[in-house]
């Protein structure tokens, strides 16, 4: 019996692995190993050993921390206007609630490609934005700046922060806030204190899930920055495509991977080491 | 790229060009392309050529309504595929040259496109090049991939028209004995600007910089290396390939210098010119072309540096693994017959390799400077080479970038 139900599991945990090993670990192994070798004479990569391309990475500093920033402040504001959004629809909707959801959800059967190439003409001189400047007479054109490329990243990705916090929100025990209440909390002082800790598991999902793909955005910086936001995708491409330096790429790419996990670690310590503390206290 | 308006335009030129015409010789200005060097294996033979007699009136409707094609007399292509898969630009074909090509040879094109060389490089590096029967980068790129061996040696004697070349497109040095290619369209990077709201009237890469403070937010670049540095370097007289590094110092400043003033990134800029959200436009020949066709935008205007710069020629390969060999020779031998070349220049508006087909050619397009550059213009022009070792280069373009929205 025993091997029989370690054979299932082994088959259970086949199509997983093979996900993983094929299109994460080795993948992610030859970046590792291409990260190291020199270019080929007519482009590509060429087996070889030298730390050349991670020391160039510091040449990119300027578009490293711009991503950042813009990634920080998309993921910042995404929290910010996701949690009265899901505390709403946890708290306050009540026979509305499905079809709120749906509404959220709605836009996304759309292709992403399509929704942001929407944004670009309202934002463009045939849209809302030319026919309001055209109205008042001052130019308000944002299309090709910093902030219009945010308002496409938080547009694109705040179901993903909205989703998570509502969960958490949804499962949120009301007894808890009765007895903050019943305590003289005020509401303020109940929300930060009670609401918004329990919610905290939702809040890190989602900044994650948000985080994460706003760092490698390509798409969105292209069409609503006009190309004048120069970020970490165009830093790779650059080197992948325009320079055929794979390895030079191989070496952002892996230094990316790198801060990410750093960033992203980090952040889970700092945020759960909260939450424990907490706990303790309540203890 | 708005095809409604291509395909109007098309119609346009279609009843432009069954109007009596006066010869330009283009054969004159190809000839002084020799003197750009690039050339310079077929420099001096080019005779002026006379005007001669406007064309047969059936002549000139080949080119204008359905084409009537003349089958090519030496070779006949058998057993043609029934699937014919295409590599190529946007809107690099007219539509009824594929449609033409389809009934002729009851054949089905497929086309998939590709928006830069070196993604369609990248592609075959990677090894996703199989499936493809035919596709045509720019000449530069075409060596790494015959380093690559992506593309296949061609056999000439299954390409009847193969004489129709001009020979002054042949031997070109990124082949220098023209084995693997078939010259598909040629032309100038420059840019281009609305007149009625532009009041200087800039020549060259120099006054371009130079309009950069007055017009800040409205001046659109190509998102292209060689392109932006090219024209720096030119700005200041060096050659468009320089890899000397101080000529490449000095360009760097005149692009960082240029960087606060950028409004837009693009190589689809055509609509971007059309909304006049950009006033003035680095791009090319073809598209400015396209634009000052339309009425509302007809006071585009195109500047070929006065300094010189890019003259590229598109090349048609033939990928080693086309699965549909006999299509794409069938393909090669249609397109170059004289009416479907006048058929894709009228379409592409870029001047084309085959000069049979010039006399069918509208005059508008025939006497137009920005297709056919003027003699002493063509001479300062310069094709690229692959420069994409250079990591000063790409330091450059980089730093450019990070400059533009900092």
């Amino acid at each position: 019996v025993g091997d029989r139900r370690s054979v299932l599991t082994a088959l259970l945990l086949l199509p997983a692995s093979a996900w993983y090993l094929f299109l994460l670990v080795i993948p992610l192994a030859i970046t590792v190993v291409f990260s190291f070798g020199t270019r080929a004479a007519a482009g590509g990569y060429q087996p070889g050993f030298q730390l050349g391309n991670y020391l160039k990475v510091t040449d990119r500093l300027i578009p490293i921390q711009a991503t950042f920033q813009l990634a920080i402040v998309g993921t910042a504001l995404c929290v910010l206007l996701a949690l009265p959004l899901a505390y709403f629809l946890a708290t306050r909707a009540g026979r509305w609630k499905s079809l709120l959801i749906i509404l959220i959800i709605v836009p996304f059967w759309t292709s992403f490609l399509i929704r942001t190439y929407a944004w670009r003409t309202i934002l463009g001189s045939d849209g809302i934005a030319g026919s309001l400047e055209s109205l008042l007479g001052v130019e308000i054109s944002i299309l090709g700046t910093t902030w219009a490329i945010m308002l496409g990243l938080v547009y694109n990705y705040l179901p993903l922060m909205i989703f998570p916090v509502y969960i958490s929100m949804e499962r949120l025990d009301r007894s808890l806030i009765e007895a903050s209440k019943d305590l003289f909390a005020g509401r303020w002082r109940t929300f930060r204190q009670i609401t918004l800790p329990l919610a905290a598991p939702g809040i890190v999902t989602g900044s994650l899930l948000v985080f994460i793909p706003m760092m490698g955005e390509y798409v969105v910086p292209a069409m609503l920055g006009r190309g004048r936001v120069f970020l970490i995708g165009n830093v790779l491409y650059l080197d992948f495509l325009d320079a055929r330096n794979w390895p030079q790429g191989s070496a952002m790419a892996v230094v990316l991977i790198l801060v990410m996990l750093l960033a992203v670690s980090g952040y889970l310590w700092f945020t759960s080491r909260g939450r424990l503390q907490r706990e303790e206290s309540v203890l | 790229v708005n095809t409604g308006s291509n395909t109007e335009l098309a119609r346009q030129l279609r009843v432009a060009a069954s109007r009596p015409m006066d010869r330009r010789g283009f054969l004159y200005v190809a000839g002084a392309l020799g003197a750009s060097g690039a050339l310079a294996a077929c420099g001096t033979s080019a005779p002026s050529t006379p005007p001669t007699n406007p064309p047969a009136p059936s002549a000139a409707s080949a080119a204008s309504t359905e084409p009537s094609v003349e089958p090519s007399a030496a070779v006949v292509h058998e057993n043609v595929e029934p699937e014919f898969n295409l590599y190529n630009w946007v809107d690099y074909d007219a539509p009824e040259t594929t449609a033409g090509f389809e009934q002729e040879y009851k054949t089905k094109v497929i086309l998939e496109v590709f928006t830069s060389n070196e993604e369609a490089l990248a592609k075959f590096q990677a090894g996703g090049g199989s499936g493809y029967d035919m596709m045509a980068p720019t000449g530069y790129i075409l060596p790494s991939f015959i380093a690559g061996n992506f593309i296949l040696k061609l056999d000439k004697s299954r390409l009847g028209n193969y004489g129709n070349i001009d020979p002054k497109f042949l031997n070109l040095p990124f082949d220098p004995s023209s084995e693997y290619y078939i010259p598909k369209d040629w032309g100038t990077t420059g840019f281009m600007y609305r007149s009625s709201d532009v009041t200087e009237t800039p020549k060259g890469w120099k006054d371009l910089f130079a309009l950069g403070e007055k017009y800040a937010g409205k001046i659109g670049i190509l998102d292209d290396k060689p392109v932006n540095i090219g024209a720096a370097l030119k700005s200041l007289g060096h050659s468009i390939n320089s890899v000397d590094p101080t000529e490449l110092d000095a360009a760097a400043e005149v692009l960082y210098a240029f960087a606060p003033y950028v409004g837009n990134v693009s190589n689809d800029y055509k609509q971007i010119v059309r909304d006049k959200d950009m006033l003035i436009h680095m791009g090319w020949n073809g598209d400015a072309a396209v634009l000052r066709f339309e009425e509302a935008n007809k006071d585009t205007v195109y500047v070929v540096p006065e300094e010189g710069t890019e003259f590229w020629v598109d090349a048609w390969v033939i990928p080693t693994d086309a699965a549909h060999p006999n299509a794409a020779y069938a393909w090669l031998d249609y397109l170059m017959r004289p009416a479907i070349a006048a058929q894709e220049t009228a379409f592409t508006l870029y001047g084309n390799a085959f000069s049979g087909s010039y006399d069918l050619l509208a005059p508008d397009i025939r006497n137009d400077p920005t297709i056919f550059p003027p003699d002493e213009l063509v001479a300062k022009l310069e094709p690229f080479v692959d420069n994409e070792a250079s990591q000063q280069r790409n330091d450059i373009w980089a730093t450019f970038r990070s400059k533009i929205s900092a």
